[in-house]
């Protein structure tokens, strides 16, 4: 090596060691980051920017605690629930107006007779101030130990009807005339039913046999009695000897399902239907999940299987449910094990035009995202999703696909409160969760944004229903959020995204139910899908109406509609930064004035 | 007059020639002198001699057991019959939880000097230490109200290492309040405050606060628990055991901090299993599925038939919808783990994902029978130990 030659061929090894090194580290680098870029998002990525959402509650007259008694220390599981929101036109003016539901009490001397606090109804008055139209409607009561509500047209009048459920007994308010050129409520259940006596908590609209009225189902709690089954239960958490009891300590009820005898009357036929006393039922949706253009019925159960029943149904008329779940892969988690279940919701989240199923869980469980592979099959797929990195300690219940930014991909938001007062590694107080819907390595993910939420996403409360709407009609999606002992929230979207929008309002013919069509949106880039659900969330009814938020979709070329139980029709030419009305039957869309 | 000398010129006799006995004083007096000195002199080195395991004891101060037995197998390596050096060793073994040097240690010590009272104590603490309840109970008893007693604090230790390797075997370990009294928990809470009041130094401070902070995640007392692993934290950032449990605690809470202090626990110890294999299936939480994916891919290489890293990555293959990619796999998790339950599980999902519904079934059915089996036994079991 003391040669020439040698000292040549050396000086040749270490440029070429050198440079296979530099290669080795250029590439390794190159690597990395197309890693980086290919891997989602982190979850410390916090975007920046204005906030989407603003509370409004104090400018817009709306003045609401739904109450659950806990003052009376009575630690019962009855106070766990909460209450819900309803979003409605009950007037027909184009606005979306809003019903709160107020809970309940306990009075009398040992404080173990229960009543209810008022349920509100507030009517939009535009320009997103409301005002208390209870009494004016004459929603005035006497209230029980309300929960949930549940919305659709049952006689087929042109007006949304009022279902509202709780403790010992359900009520059914009509929408009808007042004889003084208005409109009011007046409980129809003693004449037409439905009539129920268990504990009532979510419950959703479909007409699930093709007849076109809308049938219900009312999920049921637990066997909770004052007088027959009150345990007591003590506080995982040293020092407190008392907290209230989980579902666990109570028996499953039967759900009901009452169909709907052409608007007048109601009969309960979960026997025929071979119900069973399985599911602490919390949440239901009804929509269609399997794409054979009748409405199914998912419910999240508590501490208990979920439930998929498909809609067997041959030809209108009839009515024959299938419990599907665990062949579904909808009914356990990933671990083969029941959750605490209570928010539901479907949605098109990844492009598929196929609905996936959500479900907000319980504390130490993820929340679960059911991809739907179509063949009546789904996969748990929260943790590729990004769902799971908000984590397990928070308790979910109300719940929606909501695309916040209009850009065509929906989003998710959840209203989180533990149900104990004194939660292990937990708070009973507890903040919402904003989840955005973003693409990464060519699927879609989930990113928790709530720092771009606004300072509502940053409070601690017992959030309980949440209903999604667009209160203004700008086009942009707003939501109403119902907390237990403290007051609503109403959130406007102030998202400035500049993404074009399209509203879609269905009618069905003869004011028929449209619960369980598909709407498509065909753009020049995008086709975008959604559906239309009855109940969804938890206790809660969001906007019937169709947002598409366009984003990149383009011009857009057609709308279709696959009506529940009937045709596929389309229409063309709809402009987007306004709501259309589409009829079944008629080929002609109609463009809704605009009514701020 | 030439004879005759001056008599003033003349010493006297008993200086100018001294008398045996005046000889043997100052031979004495020396003798005493050089004695005195000496003695001095081994007082002196007793005293300021360096000790031979004086730099031990500074690791052990450090809480650095390694390094504390490295001087120790030292010094006995010179001097094999150190008593206090071999129960030193014994001790230090114990306290780094290897209970077989501990054990050898102290029989060394008891062939030479027989069975002695340290070496009894020490014996008992190795069982307190392992999870013997009833000797740890009696160790309490005997020193929890004894703070003068020097062996009190490593008593204290060895209590609290012993009663959460039994009560919280895992990180996510809790327990309910019910059991709060059956499972001595109030015990524990005393000993690691006597422990944090008798030692002060920040390695131990740091230990207690460790002990405290999963006590308290153990109690359900999270946020508290959360609390002092994070101060612990503080004291030291380089404490694995601190970021280990923090890691641990918040995982539920916040899985993307979970990665965090896993991702710098692995900075540390690159070929950790453990750590590795925890911080893949973080990732998968968090939906980074390429950086889970190249973790395990990287541990199957390392250990290509351990069913756990298998099963993570046919789960990764399935939540990607890659079915084929995961059939090699979940045929050999079910070669070597055929009765797991986490392994019967993603089979049933396999299987569903490959539209063989009868075989997703079958499994699926098979773990609601082990579930329940699960559930029958926890009812059926006793509390806590």
């Amino acid at each position: 090596m003391s040669s020439p030659s040698g000292r040549i061929w050396l000086f040749a090894l270490v440029i070429a060691m050198a440079c296979g090194a530099a290669g080795y580290w250029f590439t390794r680098d190159a690597q990395q980051a197309k890693q980086t870029a290919a891997n989602p998002p982190k979850g410390e990525l916090t975007p920046t920017g204005p906030a989407w959402f603003r509370d409004v509650t104090e400018s817009c007259g709306v003045r609401m605690i739904c109450r659950n008694g806990e003052e009376a220390d009575q630690f019962t599981i009855l106070e766990s629930l909460g209450g819900g929101v309803a979003l409605l036109d009950f007037d027909g003016d184009g606005r979306l107006d809003i019903f709160l539901i107020g809970g309940g009490y306990f009075d009398g001397a040992d404080k173990t007779t229960l009543k209810g606090s008022p349920c509100k109804l507030y009517r939009n008055l535009g320009g997103m101030k409301f005002e208390d139209a209870t009494a004016s409607f004459e929603l005035v009561g006497p209230w029980w130990y309300t929960h949930g509500v549940a919305v659709a047209d049952y006689d087929r009048d042109g007006f949304p009807d009022l279902l509202v459920t709780g403790y010992g007994r359900i009520a059914l308010f009509h929408n009808e005339l007042n004889g003084k050129g208005g409109r009011k409520f007046v409980e129809v259940g003693e004449k037409l039913g439905p009539r129920d006596d268990s504990w009532s908590t979510s419950a959703g609209w479909a007409d699930l046999d093709g007849d076109g009225f809308p049938d219900l189902y009312v999920c049921h709690y637990v066997d909770w009695s004052f007088d027959k089954n009150n345990p007591v239960c003590t506080s995982a958490v040293p020092g407190n000897p008392r907290d209230v009891c989980p579902p666990q300590r109570f028996k499953p009820l039967v759900h009901a399902l009452f169909h709907n005898d052409e608007g007048k009357g109601f009969r309960n036929i979960s026997a025929e239907h071979g119900f069973k006393a399985e599911g602490c039922g919390l949440g239901v949706v009804l929509a269609d999940v399997n794409n054979d253009g009748r409405p199914d019925i998912y419910v999240g159960n508590d501490a208990t299987n979920n439930f998929l029943y498909l809609n067997r149904n041959k030809q209108p008329g009839e009515l024959k449910l299938e419990e599907f779940g665990l062949r579904a892969g909808v009914a356990v988690d990933d671990t083969s094990r029941y959750n605490g279940s209570m928010g539901v919701d479907v949605g098109d989240y990844d492009g598929s035009g196929r609905p996936a199923i959500w479900v907000t869980n319980f504390q130490g469980e993820l929340h679960a995202l059911y991809h739907n592979l179509g063949r009546e099959t789904f996969d748990h797929r929260s943790r590729p999703a990004g769902v799971a990195a908000i984590g397990m300690s928070r308790v979910g219940f109300g719940t929606g696909f909501v695309d916040v930014d209009n850009d065509g991909w929906e989003d998710l938001v959840v209203a989180n409160g533990h149900v104990l007062r004194h939660p292990a590694a937990s708070t009973q107080k507890q903040r919402p969760v904003l989840l955005q819907n973003v693409e990464s390595d060519g699927r879609r993910f989930f990113r928790d944004i709530g720092t771009r939420g606004g300072p509502f996403f940053d409070t601690a409360a017992i959030g309980r229903g949440v209903a999604i709407g667009d209160l203004d009609n700008d086009g942009r999606p707003d939501i109403v959020i119902n907390h237990t002992n403290s007051p609503t929230v109403v959130l406007h979207n102030e998202c400035d995204s500049g993404n074009p929008w399209l509203g879609i309002k269905l009618v069905g013919k003869g004011n028929r139910d449209v619960v369980g069509s598909t709407v498509t949106l065909e753009g020049e880039r995008r086709r975008l899908t959604r559906f239309v659900k009855g109940g969804g969330g938890y206790l809660s009814a969001s906007d019937p109406r169709i947002l598409f938020g366009l984003g990149s979709a383009g011009r857009v070329k057609r709308v279709t509609v696959r009506w529940s139980w009937g045709e596929t029709q389309s229409w063309e030419g709809l402009e987007p930064g306004a709501s259309w009305e589409l009829r079944e039957g008629v080929p002609a869309a109609a463009r809704t004035p605009p009514t701020p | 007059m030439r004879s005759r000398k001056p008599p003033s010129q003349a010493a006297p006799a008993s200086l100018t020639a001294a008398s045996p006995s005046s000889r043997n004083w100052k031979r004495l007096l020396a003798l005493v002198v050089v004695l005195v000195v000496c003695g001095l002199a081994w007082v002196a080195w007793s005293v300021l001699r360096p000790d031979p395991l004086q730099p031990a004891r500074e690791a052990l101060d450090r809480r650095d057991f390694q390094t504390a037995m490295t001087f120790l197998s030292a010094s006995l390596n010179e001097n094999p019959d150190d008593t206090e050096a071999n129960l030193l060793a014994a001790q230090t073994a114990r306290r780094a939880g290897d209970f077989a040097v501990a054990f050898e240690r102290l029989k060394i010590s008891e062939r030479k000097s027989g069975r002695t009272e340290p070496l009894t104590q020490e014996y008992s603490l190795i069982k307190v230490q392992q999870g013997d309840a009833a000797e740890a109970d009696a160790q309490f008893v005997r020193h929890i109200d004894r703070p003068e007693l020097a062996e009190t604090p490593l008593v204290m230790e060895a209590y609290l290492e012993g009663r959460l390797r039994v009560l919280a075997p895992r990180s996510d370990s809790e327990m309910n309040a019910q059991k709060a009294e059956v499972a001595g928990v109030a015990k524990l809470h005393r000993a690691v405050d006597l422990w944090l009041r008798l030692r002060t130094g920040k390695a131990d401070t740091v230990q207690g606060l460790v002990w405290r902070g999963r006590i308290q995640v153990f109690e359900n007392e999270h946020t508290k628990g959360i609390a002092s692993l994070r101060e612990a934290l503080e004291l030291d950032p380089n404490h694995f055991e601190a970021r280990w449990h923090l890691a641990m605690a918040v995982a539920q809470d916040s899985p993307p901090e979970a990665a965090r202090h896993l991702e710098t626990l692995l900075a540390r110890e690159p070929e950790s299993y453990l750590i590795r294999f925890g911080l893949a299936r973080t990732y998968r939480m968090l939906g980074r599925t390429q950086d889970s994916q190249r973790l395990l891919t990287e541990l199957r290489a390392a250990r290509p038939n351990d069913p756990s890293v298998l099963l993570e990555l046919a789960n990764l293959a399935l939540d990607a919808g890659k079915v084929e990619e995961a059939t090699p796999l979940v045929t050999r998790m079910l070669e070597l783990a055929p009765d797991a339950l986490p392994v019967i599980l993603t089979a049933s999902r396999y299987h569903q994902l490959a539209n063989h519904p009868d075989e997703a079934e079958r499994y699926r059915k098979r773990a609601e029978s082990m579930l329940a089996d699960q559930q029958k036994k926890l009812e059926s079991s006793p509390t806590q130990p």
